[in-house]
């Protein structure tokens, strides 16, 4: 495996519209994405019983 | 003829004829001429290959700066990058490698427009079975969105390629060195 990474030959073009629908070609035709990753299935969200909780309402400190 | 208030009001003229071609030509040439305002842009790709059992993963890191002072707009859709492969050939000539164009992805999504002087890199991922390829050439390319009543636009293209693997500089492949 060559380890070393090439270096870019770069250039500028006009484009019209003939080149516009070439490319529009192009990415219909040669596009291939990977199959997405399976939705992991959200856990079952139980609703938390809310339990009775006698409410006090605080009797009155004792005065000696 | 030799009223003075005659010969000022025409020095008055003739010098503000002369400070509008003076500062009408200094505006053409640094404006048009000097295209201060042309959209300009620097594009520059690498790549690099990794190797695992059966399959390839090419790297590619596509860098854009805006060179120019103004904003710089991209047409929709029209930044791409393309991967080039030619599969290996009989040796025994010289031969100019025949490349195919395998596919080709959208780039730079997230962008559609660049600051004047800003740059943006994105790496770009592709897998590919681990045939006998002999180079991968990636392309990138970006079109600047269409001026007002301009029939064409300007692109920026840039490609790298590298060799395929088990290719080492310069040498035997290491396939047959084992």
């Amino acid at each position: 495996m060559p380890d070393e990474r090439a270096d870019s030959g770069r250039y500028q073009k006009f484009w019209d519209d003939s080149d516009l629908r070439d490319l529009r070609d192009d990415l219909v035709r040669l596009s291939r994405r990977g199959p997405a990753l399976p939705q992991l299935p959200e856990p079952a969200k139980e609703e938390p019983e809310l339990e009775e909780t006698p409410v006090s309402e605080g009797s009155p400190p004792e005065t000696p | 003829m030799s009223d003075p208030s005659t010969i000022i009001t025409m020095t008055q003229d003739v010098t503000t004829t002369v400070a509008v071609l003076v500062g009408g030509g200094w505006a053409y040439l640094k404006y048009v001429k000097g295209r201060v305002y042309a959209d300009r842009a620097e594009l520059t790709v690498t790549a690099d290959l990794y190797g695992a059992s059966g399959e390839l993963m090419a790297v590619a890191v596509v860098t854009l700066a805006n060179k120019g002072l103004t904003r710089l707009r991209f047409q929709p859709g029209a930044k791409v990058m393309y991967l080039y492969a030619a599969r290996r050939m009989p040796a025994s000539e010289v031969v100019v490698p025949a490349e195919d164009k395998i596919v080709v992805d959208e780039i730079l999504t997230g962008h559609d427009w660049l600051e004047a002087q800003e740059s943006v890199t994105e790496q770009v991922v592709f897998v590919l079975p681990k045939d006998d390829w002999l180079t991968l050439r990636f392309e990138a390319q970006v079109w600047a969105a269409r001026r007002r009543w301009r029939r064409r636009g300007i692109r920026w293209i840039a490609s790298s390629a590298i060799p395929g693997p088990d290719w080492q500089r310069g040498g035997e492949r290491s396939d047959h060195a084992r």
